[in-house]
């Protein structure tokens, strides 16, 4: 596991994993910002 | 056995004194509050920005981040300083998700209480056996480290070193609770800071920025390569790990529910960002080394040996100081929440529902002594090989971050695609660990996890009422 492209692949899959958590998560901040917590619909 | 950086006597006195004064203000501030459960294990739900901000950050540097990361920087140059600062970023990801905590769950006590509520008791035994493994894990790796690095840097005998930081960390835990812990860990973080700034401002004076760039170009210059295949591999394992940490365990829910809800967001985001400077300055430390081609007896004692070599027995003091505080305030903060856990969860949730206010407080005061006592024998035999444990828990942790997360902000998630994601997510970590590299369990984890959580949800979506959360 130590030439570049694998390292590069890893490295992609890392990043990719990490920005869709983080969309996730500011998606979801977003949504709920100035809304009643308890609120029904997603 | 190498020479001791510090002399015995140095050591002994900055031990007695450290201890003394921790186990003192953490029975004093013990003594405050009202004196119920709720205070004991959430101080009273009342802390405000600086301490909680100094709690996260104390809590979230532990013995490795002080001399694991000058190792990361000496061993994959700035990869694997940048790599471990981006640890930070578990407790900076957490702050929206803290914030969404706070008003769903005001009464809330535990981690252990989301999942019952929000997923069922099938998936709270997954989190469970899951946090158990981590949590073991964990006060292993920080006791051995304790006796490891104390035997390292003062010469003290390695179970000797392990009972006084771990019986230090238990009696004032035992005694002041929440507020012991994070009282102790404000101070203990500013130590951590100021310490840290008076090592790498005194040692770049000796060897100023452009020199060691210099120098490193010359001797080393794929240590300063970004494409450096070893640097890239741990690039991202670091930021899932620590997000896999932060979200599911207690010790990070129990700082939710015992702050403010005013301060609550801000504090997780600038302990992240306070915490990142530490693996920076250290990892920074590890270059310097590397620069000046000094001559250590292992790897991972990049930081005393540097410390030590251009600042004398003040470093070494400095150092020693630096890393015991960076024990007691990760030990305090795990024995109190996992007790806080385990009492709540198991002994009162799960076994005895009638139990009264002080019988709960007087149950999360005996498991803190058994948790001390149980951590004290599993790292009674020596192990040199601390890392692959941590690794080796990243595989699991991680596969609950999308569970959590998704949890919490959509009321489609569905309870088994929560499990199976927890389940798939582990076992595929753990192959991954064996199969292709430790530093790979947490990402394969987290990706395996959060594809079954979003596709198992869209498939069969769930309308999750967020007012059974409040009764948590």
């Amino acid at each position: 596991m130590d030439d570049l492209p694998q390292a590069l692949l890893i490295f992609g899959l890392g990043a990719v994993v990490t920005l869709a958590t983080t969309l996730m998560i500011w998606q979801g901040y977003r949504h709920w910002q100035g809304r009643d917590p308890f609120e029904g619909a997603d | 056995m190498a020479q001791p950086f510090l002399a015995p006597g140095i050591a002994w006195a900055l031990v007695v004194i450290f201890s003394v004064l921790w186990i003192a203000l953490g029975v004093s501030w013990g003594r405050k509050g009202k004196g119920d459960a709720d205070d004991y294990m959430l101080a009273g739900r009342n802390i405000g920005l600086a301490l909680s901000t100094a709690t996260l950050m104390a809590s979230w540097v532990t013995g490795n981040t002080t001399l694991l990361a000058p190792e990361f920087g000496y061993r994959n140059g700035l990869w694997g300083m940048f790599s471990y600062a981006l640890a930070g970023l578990g407790l900076i990801l957490f702050a929206p998700l803290a914030l969404r905590i706070k008003q769903l769950m005001p009464a809330g006590r535990t981690s252990g209480d989301f999942f019952r509520l929000r997923y069922g008791r099938a998936a709270w035994w997954v989190f469970m056996v899951i946090t158990a493994i981590y949590t073991l894990g964990f006060l292993m790796t920080q006791a051995m480290g304790a006796g490891i690095l104390l035997e390292a840097l003062s010469g003290f005998d390695y179970r000797l070193g392990m009972v006084v930081v771990i019986g230090v960390s238990t009696i004032y835990t035992l005694y002041g609770g929440m507020r012991a812990v994070v009282g102790t860990d404000f101070i203990q973080s500013l130590l951590i800071m100021v310490l840290l700034v008076v090592v790498a401002v005194l040692a770049f004076r000796q060897f100023p920025a452009p020199e060691v760039h210099r120098e490193l170009v010359a001797s080393h210059p794929g240590r300063l390569n970004l494409l450096l295949p070893a640097g890239l591999l741990i690039a991202w394992n670091s930021a899932l790990f620590s997000m896999g940490e932060v979200f599911h365990n207690n010790i990070w829910w129990s700082r939710v529910f015992a702050s403010r809800p005013s301060v609550v967001f801000r504090s997780f985001v600038f302990g992240g960002l306070a915490w990142m400077t530490v693996p920076v300055v250290t990892g920074s430390i590890g270059l310097v080394a590397l620069a000046q081609a000094i001559e250590l007896p292992q790897v991972n004692m990049v930081f005393p040996v540097v410390a030590s070599q251009l600042l004398g027995a003040g470093g070494a003091a400095m150092v020693f100081v630096v890393v015991f505080a960076s024990l007691t305030s990760t030990l305090d903060s795990l024995l109190a929440s996992t007790a806080d856990l385990v009492a709540e969860d198991v002994v009162f949730k799960l076994l005895n529902p009638q139990l009264s206010d002080a019988e709960l407080k007087r149950a999360t005061r005996l498991v803190v002594i058994g948790l001390g006592v149980v951590t004290l024998a599993l790292s009674w035999p020596r192990l040199d090989s601390l890392a692959s444990v941590l690794f080796f828990t990243g595989a699991l942790v991680a596969s609950t971050i999308w569970p959590v997360a998704y949890g919490l902000y959509w009321r489609s998630a569905n309870r088994v695609a929560a499990i199976a994601a927890m389940v798939a997510g582990s076992v595929c970590g753990l192959l991954a660990y064996t199969l292709i590299a430790p530093y790979c369990a947490a990402l394969i984890s987290a990706a395996v996890s959060a594809l079954v959580m979003a596709v198992g949800t869209q498939l069969w979506p769930e309308s999750f009422s967020w007012h059974i959360l409040k009764e948590g």
